[in-house]
């Protein structure tokens, strides 16, 4: 078992790849009376068209399926995982992004037992074509429910806007009619080639003894069998690189709603460089628009901004953009702002040096209070997006961090970025 | 045990070394109506923007972020009748910094938030109150786009219909919040500031001296203790219903329930246990019959209130599956009363409920609140004495508390024409 400790963080992290190719990860955190437990697999919504695992053909799968076999592996033949975790005073539950599909509990008793409990219901799957169909309104409900939420339709239709001709561009849950062909025999092929092992990473953090830990999974790993690991085959359209700049969609809001998406276009580095290429275009974007910024004090005195303003930096697997978003009275007024902003940036961010230092304390000090929270430091941590640095590098890198730095890579990252915008009015 | 700094001023301090940060609260509290309530929501939306010492967001903004990204924030709370205007901060451990000392620098930073507001001819300056004032108008508007929250307030409005101090939503009455002047809004907080009980909660690593020192430089005056009843017991009235339509995929089914049982109680466990087994919990009844079962739901919960003796059922469900849905949560409420449940769920239930109950030990916030609220009531339970009673409370009880869960209002937001 590896073992390394973070100094900055008062944290030691350990670590160990088993025989069948699981990462597994456990942070013991003094103190905490509950233990956290997520695993995941590098399985997404995007990843519709594969290979399947001994296979040669390419498949390709209806949108929404990794999100469905997420709702699906709870139920099992005689029992349901949510029952079985409850027993045990376990709380569970799950989520699916685009690139990933996340099965979590936490737990302050019985931590071999719920750990013992989320392996068996992730890796061995149950689908019949009642239960299938069963499903099939649950969804449903959940489609319809974000269907009328307006931030998440901004969200969604932003990321669609950047990316049309990709599998970004669908809903992570799918619509309505595309679940509608999901069958079972779908789901036990997406499950055989993503969910092996060795495509899937177990995070534990919190009351737990690391020794004793790894024994437990170990030896409910060993007492299993698996296909042997073969390299994943996904399969993704040509990209265009082309992006929708303006859609305006009509719904029953009582405000309107305006939201910029900036797709990055450049090539981004990897390893540790890419954590700091992250950490510069988050500092880069604080001193354009954070609160901080003399920009955002003047927007929001005119109105054209408001306290629902905000921004999101997202790097994931294959993909790199800027989400801003905001309730905007005359959301071209908004975008234009916006566009002049950031049509300036260089010379903007040239003559913000002198706010360099507070953006960068407060950098390290949001990812320092992250820590707190075992939710936080597990469903972030993402140990092949950056090779081999992790969240857990992140203090130290911030900390480097140079003006010179932030100004070069919000340059490379807009000088070729696709820029979208998504207004959300009033009507039907 | 919390300190008295003056007579009606408590700080109650929580020494921990089991996070990377320090959180501390100042709450001035005093029993609610609608017209103080609005009156609160305008001065956190005032208060956590400007200052004579901060006059911007950008000028506050730049202090916070050199103080390595302290958060602070302001907001208010409501407890029964009482309500609260909360000023919090969480700042880095000075363990992880090195060298500064930032709580104190916090401590500083509260006071000056808190005592030198943003005032001209003893009236908030008028731009920023102006500016503020429509900030909140616009939001108190945009809150109603959340179609979940909506539902629920709509409900709230049905089933509070006689007391408008709980029908008013947490974020104001924007009737009531238009004609707040800027002269009238000093003159209250002026009161506001002499007048509430004061509670000042930290949780970190910090003593209750080193507090003691640095809040001595506020100095807090003795205040009259007021009337600190929290648990308001509604009466018994007929049963209001309510369909509204509008252009939505999904419908929202909301019910209000009368349960009788308050805070601390001798029976309060058994409520909560019961609530846990009917739809507070996902293995309960709510969730396995509407949801699990029947398909109809993605969401179908409950959620008790033990200080106004509220249960709320809450789906979101298809627009011509009301009838059907309304029965099987009947159903429920009836099988609770006669027993229809398995000794294995009912287990599942307690287990759940203690690890929930347990699991916020480790969260500074939950710490914070509950610290507040025991002084705020005169009494605390430790996480220990809890779950202890929620082990001894049978089936039998769970049976018996179905049975005094009384039905009060139904609001139902129909979905009509989407697309």
């Amino acid at each position: 078992m590896k073992q390394k400790h973070y100094s900055d963080l008062g944290e030691t992290l350990y670590s160990e790849t088993l025989d069948n190719g699981l990462r597994v990860y456990l942070l013991p955190k003094a103190g905490f009376h509950k233990t956290y437990a997520v695993m995941t697999t590098d399985y997404g919504s995007i990843d519709q068209s594969f290979v399947p695992l001994d296979g040669t053909e390419p498949v390709t799968q209806p949108a929404g399926i990794a999100h469905f076999l997420e709702h699906k592996m709870f139920e099992k033949a005689d029992h349901d995982a949510f029952d079985t975790f409850a027993h045990f005073g376990g709380s569970s539950n799950a989520f699916t992004s685009y690139t990933h599909t996340s099965y979590l509990f936490s737990a302050t008793h019985h931590l071999k037992e719920n750990l013992e409990t989320l392996l068996d219901f992730v890796q061995d799957p149950y689908f019949t074509a009642q239960t299938v169909n069963k499903e099939k309104g649950i969804i449903g409900q959940e489609i319809q429910m974000y269907e009328d939420d307006p931030n998440s339709r901004a969200y969604f239709g932003t990321i669609a806007n950047l990316y049309p001709d990709q599998p970004l561009a669908d809903d992570i849950a799918g619509t309505l009619a595309s679940i509608d062909k999901i069958k079972a025999a779908d789901l036990y092929l997406a499950h055989k080639t993503f969910y092996h092992p060795s495509n899937m990473s177990l995070f534990v953090v919190g009351r737990l003894e690391p020794t004793e830990t790894l024994a437990w999974v170990k030896a409910d790993q060993a007492a299993k069998q698996f296909a042997k690991p073969a390299p994943i085959k996904r399969i993704l359209p040509s990209d265009t690189q082309q992006v929708i700049a303006h859609k305006k969609l009509l719904m029953p809001v009582e405000r309107p709603k305006a939201t910029i998406g900036i797709r990055g276009m450049d090539e981004l580095p990897t390893g540790i460089d890419r954590l700091k290429y992250e950490d510069a275009l988050s500092l880069g974007f604080t001193l354009l628009l954070g609160e901080t910024a003399p920009d955002f004090l003047s927007l929001y005195d005119q109105g054209i901004i408001d306290d629902s303003f905000g921004y999101n930096i997202e790097l994931q697997r294959g993909a790199h953009h800027v989400i801003m978003a905001g309730e905007a009275e005359d959301p071209q007024a908004f975008e234009d702002a916006i566009m002049d902003i950031l049509h300036h940036a260089t010379d903007k961010l040239a003559s913000a040096s002198d706010r360099f230092e507070a953006v960068q304390r407060e950098a390290i000090g949001s990812t320092l209070s992250s820590f707190n929270s075992l939710e936080a430091i597990a469903n972030q941590f993402d140990d092949r997006l950056y090779g081999d640095a992790t969240l857990f590098d992140e203090v130290g890198v911030i900390k480097q961090l140079t003006m010179n730095d932030v100004i070069q890579t919000m340059t490379q990252f807009l000088s070729t970025a696709g820029i979208s915008l998504q207004e959300i009015v009033s009507g039907h | 045990m919390p300190k008295q700094l003056a007579k009606g001023v408590w700080l109650n301090v929580i020494p921990t070394t089991q996070f990377k940060t320090i959180s501390m609260t100042v709450d001035y509290i005093a029993p609610g109506n609608v017209q103080e309530l609005s009156n609160r929501i305008l001065l956190a939306q005032l208060l956590e923007t400007s200052s004579a010492e901060y006059p911007t967001q950008t000028s506050l903004a730049q202090k916070l972020s050199m103080m390595y990204g302290a958060s602070y924030g302001v907001n208010v709370f409501r407890y029964g009748l009482q309500e609260g205007l909360r000023f919090s901060s969480t700042i880095i451990n000075d363990h992880f910094i090195g060298g500064e000392s930032l709580l104190s620098e916090m401590v500083s930073f509260l006071h000056s938030v808190i005592y030198r507001p943003l005032v001209t001819d003893k009236a908030f300056e008028p731009t920023t109150f102006g500016r503020q004032k429509q900030n909140l108008m616009a939001y108190l508007k945009s809150l109603n786009d959340d179609k979940q929250y909506y539902a629920e307030q709509q409900l709230g409005e049905l089933y509070f219909k006689n007391e408008p101090f709980f029908a008013t939503s947490l974020y104001g009455d924007a009737e009531t919040i238009a004609g707040i002047s800027a002269q009238a809004l000093y003159t209250t907080y002026q009161q506001l500031l002499t007048t509430d009980e004061i509670q000042i909660t930290v949780a970190g690593d910090v003593t209750e001296t080193d507090l003691v020192s640095m809040l001595a430089h506020w100095q807090l005056q003795d205040r009259q203790v007021h009337d600190g009843e929290v648990i308001y017991q509604r009466p018994e009235a007929e049963l209001v219903s309510k369909t509204e339509g509008q252009p939505l995929q999904q419908s929202k089914l909301n019910i209000a329930y009368k349960l009788p049982v308050y805070y601390r109680d001798a029976d309060y466990y058994k409520a909560i246990v019961f609530n846990g087994l009917f739809g507070g919990t996902p293995i309960s009844m709510l969730f396995k019959n509407v949801r699990e079962k029947n398909s109809l739901a993605y969401y179908a919960s409950s959620r008790f209130d033990g200080f106004t003796g509220t249960l709320l059922v809450q789906a979101g469900i298809d627009q011509s599956n009301e009838k059907a849905v309304r029965t099987i949560i009947a159903e429920q409420l009836t099988a609770i009363t006669k027993g229809q449940f398995s000794d294995e769920v009912f287990d599942q239930v307690v287990a759940s409920l203690i690890n929930g109950r347990e699991s916020r030990l480790d969260s500074q916030r939950s710490l914070v609140n509950q610290a507040m609220l025991d002084q705020l009531l005169h009494s605390s339970v430790s996480a220990d004495d809890w779950v202890k009673q929620i082990k001894q409370v049978t089936r039998e009880d769970v049976e018996k508390m179905a049975e005094r869960v009384h039905l009060q209002a139904v609001y139902f937001l129909k979905g009509e024409d989407a697309k």
